[in-house]
């Protein structure tokens, strides 16, 4: 892992398009100001990783009610969704 | 096109009915091509069309919160190439569990569907308080009945 020192107003450049500001410093806060490509999705990590284990839940529980359906012999009624109507 | 599930079989999916992800679903990289099937439940279902195992179920976040209310970053809007508002559609992802206080859906992280284009992203709302898992009371499916006694599967 890299490390640097920054103070207030300085950036850090990843990359060729990805710049990280330091805009501001609360105590153990910091503020930091992110320009990146629209292509390059940016989240807070807490908040990802809740999101990818929610995922990856519902994934799970889709497969264990398949599972379940199947034991059952049961056929399930289905019909594919015309979503684009607009199209 | 024919595309194999292993939840509804072999199904035959119109070019206009596939769901273009222009990134892929948090957790599920290199996925992008989905189509929405439909049981007739509340919860439907969002079926990838590489990975037959793989279908989210999915609920219309306005059924379970009549109040969900969000503003959809410019940045994922211009995306998704989202001119007005009639064009979308939003889905959230739900986990389905056979205790029905566990069945929740993410509220906080949409899936947000130009219906024009048929493109989609999974998109987080940063500032928002909603929360990833909000407990709802699925619908059952009335016909049917017998098979929807997995809570909320529907099916």
């Amino acid at each position: 892992m890299l490390v640097l020192t920054r103070r207030k107003g300085e950036s850090i450049i990843l990359g060729d398009d990805v710049e990280v500001k330091i805009l501001e410093l609360h105590g153990s806060q910091v503020k930091v100001g992110i320009q990146a490509p629209q292509s390059l999705s940016v989240h807070r990590k807490e908040v990802y990783l809740a999101i990818q284990r929610e995922n990856k839940a519902a994934a799970e529980s889709a497969r264990k009610a398949s599972e379940e359906q199947n034991e059952r012999g049961a056929q399930v009624e289905h019909r594919v969704e015309d979503e684009q109507t607009l199209h | 096109m024919k595309v194999e599930t292993s939840m509804f079989g072999t199904i035959d999916v119109r070019d206009d009915q596939e769901i273009k992800f222009v990134q892929p679903i948090i957790g599920f990289p290199e996925l992008l091509r989905y189509v929405l099937v439909d049981t007739g439940g509340s919860i439907k279902w969002l079926q990838s069309i590489r990975d037959a195992t793989l279908a989210f179920p999915v609920v219309d976040p306005f059924s379970v919160k009549p109040d969900y209310d969000i503003e959809i970053p410019t940045s994922d809007a211009e995306m998704l190439g989202v001119k007005n508002v009639e064009e979308v559609q939003l889905w959230c992802i739900t986990v389905l569990s056979k205790s029905k206080e566990e069945v929740r859906a993410n509220l906080k992280a949409p899936i947000v569907l130009n219906r024009a284009t048929g493109e989609a992203k999974q998109v987080v709302l940063p500032d928002s308080d909603l929360p990833i898992r909000y407990r709802f009371l699925p619908k059952a499916k009335q016909r049917n009945k017998e098979v929807a006694d997995y809570a909320g599967a529907n099916p």
